[in-house]
């Protein structure tokens, strides 16, 4: 069905992804690294606006 | 910044979600509705589409989009619902991948479902690499920059690679879509210009429904509207699945039957949660639009399966009548053949023993080779009449226990004149062991002298050898000649009825296409098998016969 030169490009493909959600997993859920951006009059004016 | 975060998030009082997904923060239960509608459908689709052709590459593909595409509507249920800002982070990340991913799995399927074929290793590396920048640079600032608590909204700020090049590629994989289906749709048949419209059309709405949530929510601000791309994805995937089932062929009464079933018990199960009737209109509108679309294709296929069913039984009573024609036909010709070739065989015989009275010796000779086709015509119309008897079972086998050696020397030694008389040698390979087998003795004697009588038939020179041996409680007779052979065209009617080989006439005028067929017939009533093995024309042949071993408390012969 599928050649072995496609398997094994699949499959490099599947690991590289898989590797890359890993460390996203990793930045984002474990560390927590990414900034938290607040504009507090916006902020206000929405909760002003609930 | 006067305030903490964590004071801000506080402020937001956003509900705590349960299982990920389940969670207040999530405004409507149509979200909910629309979700879970499109997850089980897409899923379900993709299930049956793979269970019913696994070896079949267009089916894993729609197998692997379905699957993917299901994942992508989980993944934003979570965004509506779940309120840790580190998982909207991550999630929304991970369906930077997948978004672009269902697009080039759609153009690797139109491809091999137009194409027939796996696509080439090169257009495999061109497709998926314009995914590459995405997946690298996923952990980083490239992809999302932060996360924007400003209005409550629990959204990330998007950088260049969700921004733009998440976009483009997705053009670029439409794009490559409709290039390709026009080139090839140029190129076609009317046949399969039909199938790339149904496909690419089905294609092109699926991902366009796809796209539509993002564009209708952006532009208008309503993020209710903007379900009506989930609820329409699953339809255009239906029709995906429907293509590949009229295409290919498998049951689609079953998937509308059972797709209209889930859509129905969905429109019940969101009724029950949803407390504003205009939602329960909304709910309403796309169930109905599902089973407009899916109950058309199942009541389509309904209709058109009836039809072949009246066309075929009407078939089956004309085909009948003909059979019940054809055999009375056959019955009457020949038992009329018979008795003619019958009293003229003995007119033949007086002249010949002198009961008519002393004959001139010119006429004698002519009285012979009247005598001798008399009894070829008669063998002729026995072979057919056995062969039409033995199809509607009017044969009775005698089955005892008989030792087939007994039965092949028999012949072999009935044989030998004819054979020396055409100038062939007629061999033997039989040790002294016992061959016994359970079967009719006189119609074994039939296909063993068929057997051979074929071979003499098409053996200009040579020898003719005949084996026994045993094989796991097999017995194996083996006719091998060293005659024209057999081509491997002709193999495929050598046991037919009437099944006469290309050239056979030329060679055998009074070949009559029944007597190896009478053999097969005669060797399966004895649970056995027949069959012939060539090199091709002029090579020669081996005519097989496998039966069973008698079993020890077989009934003897003449017992």
């Amino acid at each position: 069905m599928i050649d072995r030169k496609s398997k094994i490009l699949f499959g490099i493909s599947a690991f590289v992804v898989m590797i890359s959600i890993v460390i996203t997993y990793y930045r984002y859920v474990v560390l927590k690294d990414f900034e938290i951006f607040t504009d507090e009059e916006m902020f206000n004016k929405s909760l002003s606006e609930e | 910044m006067g305030t903490s975060i964590q004071a801000f998030i506080e402020l937001c009082q956003w509900d705590t979600a349960r299982f990920l997904i389940f969670s207040d923060n999530v405004f409507g239960a149509l979200i909910y509705y629309s979700h879970f509608l499109a997850f089980f459908l897409a899923l379900f689709i993709g299930i049956i589409v793979f269970i019913k052709g696994r070896k079949e590459l267009v089916n894993n593909l729609l197998f692997l989009i379905m699957t993917t595409f299901s994942v992508w509507v989980f993944f934003d249920l979570i965004l509506w619902a779940n309120e840790k800002d580190y998982f909207v982070m991550f999630f929304w990340s991970v369906m930077l991948i997948i978004e672009p991913l269902i697009y080039a799995l759609c153009v690797y399927f139109i491809d091999v479902f137009i194409e027939k074929k796996d696509v080439s290793f090169k257009k495999k590396v061109g497709i998926f690499s314009l995914l590459l920048p995405v997946v690298v640079l996923l952990p980083t600032k490239f992809a999302l920059v932060s996360f924007d608590l400003s209005n409550c909204y629990r959204e990330p700020i998007e950088g260049f690679i969700a921004t733009y090049y998440v976009y483009l590629i997705e053009i670029i994989y439409a794009g490559w879509i409709l290039f390709f289906a026009i080139k090839r749709y140029r190129k076609s048949t009317p046949d399969i210009k039909k199938q790339i419209i149904f496909i690419t059309s089905g294609v092109v709405l699926f991902l366009l429904s796809f796209v539509s949530g993002n564009i209708i929510g952006s532009f208008t601000e309503n993020w209710t509207l903007a379900q009506i791309g989930l609820f329409s994805m699953p339809i255009f995937a239906t029709f995906l699945a429907y293509t590949i089932v009229k295409f290919r062929t498998f049951n689609v009464k079953l998937i509308g039957a059972q797709a209209l079933v889930w859509s129905l018990g969905f429109l019940v199960l969101g009724i029950l949660f949803i407390r504003k009737i205009e939602n329960v209109r909304l709910v309403g509108f796309a169930t109905l639009a599902l089973i407009i679309v899916v109950g058309y294709l199942l009541i389509k296929s309904v209709k058109k399966e009836i039809q072949q069913k009246e066309e075929l039984a009407q078939l089956n009573v004309y085909l009948e009548n003909l059979l019940k024609q054809r055999e009375s036909l056959v019955h009457l010709v020949t038992h009329k053949v018979k008795g003619s070739f019958t009293h003229s065989k003995y007119i033949f015989a007086g002249m010949l023993d002198g009961t008519f009275g002393e004959v001139a010796p010119e006429l004698k000779k002519w009285a012979e080779k009247g005598l001798e086709s008399d009894n070829v015509g008669i063998n002729t119309v026995d072979l057919v009449l056995n062969a039409a008897n033995m199809q509607k079972g009017l044969i009775k086998y005698e089955m005892k226990k008989t030792d087939l050696k007994d039965i092949v020397l028999k012949i072999l030694s009935e044989k030998k004149a004819p054979a020396e008389t055409a100038g062939l040698q007629l061999e033997k390979e039989i040790n002294g062991n016992e061959y016994y087998i359970s079967g009719d003795v006189f119609w074994l004697k039939e296909a063993v002298n068929n057997l051979v009588e074929n071979s003499l038939k098409y053996t200009k020179q040579g020898k003719i050898t005949v084996s026994l041996e045993k094989k796991d409680k097999k017995i194996l007779l083996t006719v091998k000649d060293t005659g024209i052979g057999i081509t491997p065209e002709d193999k495929k009617n050598l046991f037919t009825e009437g099944g006469r080989g290309k050239d056979s006439v030329k060679i055998n005028v009074d070949s009559t296409g029944y007597g190896l067929y009478s053999v097969k017939l005669i060797v399966e009533a004895h649970k056995g098998r027949v069959w012939a093995e060539s090199e091709g024309s002029g090579k020669g042949s081996q005519f097989y016969v496998e039966l069973p071993i008698a079993s020890p408390d077989s009934k003897p012969n003449g017992a």
